[in-house]
C-alpha cells in the first residue's frame, strides 16, 4: 500500500515535469525563462493533484 | 515580446488552406500554386490510408461509427484516418471489415502495420494542412534566404519530436521539448512492458498516441508483437504517459509553427532586385 502510493507520487511527479515542460516551452522562447515556468508550474500541477488526493481521501475516510 | 501575425488577407488564405487540405490533402498547397507537394502529401496520406486498409483487412472500419443525419449515413468518423476526410468517406463506402465476414481479426498477419499506415494517413494529413499553411505564407509574403518556413518546422517536429525547433536555430527547446516528449513516451511504454501501443486494447489512447509521429510509429512496429502476459502495475500510468506524449507533440508542433512564422515575418520582405 505504501510503496504503492510511493510509486504512484513519483510517477505523479514525472508527469507534473514534463506537462510543465511543454506548456512552459509553448509560453515562453527564452529558456531562462522556460526553466522558471517549468518549476513553478510543475509545483503548481503537483500540488492541485496531491490536494484533491489528500481531500478525496479525507472524504472516503468520513464516509466510510 | 508579442508574436508577429501574417496580415488579414494572408490569414484568410492560411485558412482556407487548411480546410481544403483536411477536405483533401494536398488540396490546400494549390493556393500557393505547389503542385508538386499538392500530389506528393495526396498520394502519401491515400497510399497510407488504402494500403493500410489493404493490408489490415479494413478491420480498422470495426473502429469507426456512422454520423448520420434523418436515417441516412452522412459522414464515417474513425480516430485519427477522419482528418483525411474525403478519402475516408472513400474508404468506407468501398471496404467492409473481414470480421464481420467471419475471420478473427488477430489472424489477419499485416494488421498492426496495416492499422499503423492508415492511422498515419489521417495524422499525415493534419500536418499536411500545416505545411499547405505555411506554403501560402511563403507565397504572398517571400522572404529573402533559405529561411525554414513555418510548416516545415511543423512537419520536422511529426518527425522527430524536437527537430522544427533545431531547424529554426531554437537548439535548447528542441532538446527539451523533444526530449520531454520521447523520454515521456518511452518511460510510458517501459511502464506498459512494451505493449501499450495497441489499437484493439485501447482505440481513443492509440488515436493520441499516434501523434507523436515517425519516432512513435517505429517504436510501435517494433513491438507490435508484445502482449501482455500478466496485469503490471503501472501499466495504466504507462498508457497515460504515452498518450499525453503523442498529445504533447502536437503543442510542440504548434509552438515550432508559430515560432517559425514568427521569425518569418520578423525578417522582413524580400527587396527587389534592382
Amino acid at each position: 500500500m505504501s510503496s504503492d502510493l510511493l510509486g504512484l507520487f513519483l510517477l505523479l511527479v514525472v508527469f507534473s515535469a514534463a506537462l510543465a515542460v511543454i506548456v512552459s516551452g509553448y509560453r515562453d522562447d527564452d529558456p531562462a525563462r522556460i526553466l522558471r515556468g517549468t518549476v513553478r508550474r510543475s509545483l503548481s500541477f503537483l500540488g492541485a493533484v496531491v490536494a484533491i488526493g489528500v481531500v478525496s481521501l479525507g472524504v472516503s475516510w468520513f464516509l466510510s | 515580446m508579442e508574436p508577429l501575425l501574417p496580415p488579414e488577407e494572408t490569414r484568410q488564405r492560411i485558412g482556407a488552406a487548411v480546410g481544403l487540405s483536411i477536405l483533401l490533402p494536398g488540396l490546400g498547397h494549390l493556393l500557393s500554386w505547389r503542385r508538386g507537394w499538392g500530389l506528393l502529401w495526396f498520394l502519401l496520406c491515400q497510399g497510407a490510408l488504402f494500403l493500410g486498409l489493404e493490408l489490415a483487412g479494413a478491420t480498422q472500419l470495426d473502429y469507426g461509427t456512422w454520423f448520420s443525419f434523418a436515417d441516412i449515413r452522412a459522414v464515417f468518423l474513425l480516430l485519427p484516418e477522419v482528418a483525411n476526410l474525403l478519402g475516408l468517406q472513400v474508404a468506407a463506402q468501398l471496404y467492409v471489415s473481414v470480421e464481420s465476414g467471419g475471420v478473427d481479426p488477430t489472424r489477419v498477419p499485416w494488421r498492426d502495420l496495416g492499422h499503423l499506415l492508415s492511422g498515419a494517413s489521417g495524422v499525415l494529413a493534419g500536418f499536411a494542412a500545416a505545411h499547405a499553411a505555411g506554403a501560402v505564407l511563403a507565397k504572398d509574403r517571400p522572404r529573402p534566404g533559405r529561411r525554414v518556413h513555418p510548416g516545415v518546422a511543423a512537419v520536422a517536429t511529426l518527425l522527430l519530436p524536437g527537430a522544427g525547433h533545431w531547424l529554426t536555430g531554437r537548439r535548447f527547446k528542441a532538446l527539451l521539448l523533444g526530449g520531454t516528449v520521447l523520454g515521456l513516451f518511452l518511460f510510458g511504454m517501459l511502464l506498459g512492458d512494451f505493449a501499450d501501443f495497441d489499437r484493439q486494447r485501447h482505440p481513443y489512447y492509440w488515436a493520441g498516441q499516434m501523434f507523436g509521429g515517425g519516432s512513435f510509429w517505429l517504436v510501435a512496429l517494433a513491438s507490435a508483437g508484445a502482449r501482455f502476459t500478466a496485469v503490471l502495475r503501472f501499466m495504466d500510468a504507462g498508457l497515460l504517459f504515452t498518450t499525453s506524449a503523442g498529445l504533447f507533440n502536437v503543442v510542440v508542433a504548434l509552438d515550432a509553427y508559430h515560432r517559425a512564422q514568427h521569425d518569418w515575418l520578423a525578417a522582413g520582405p524580400r527587396e527587389a532586385s534592382s
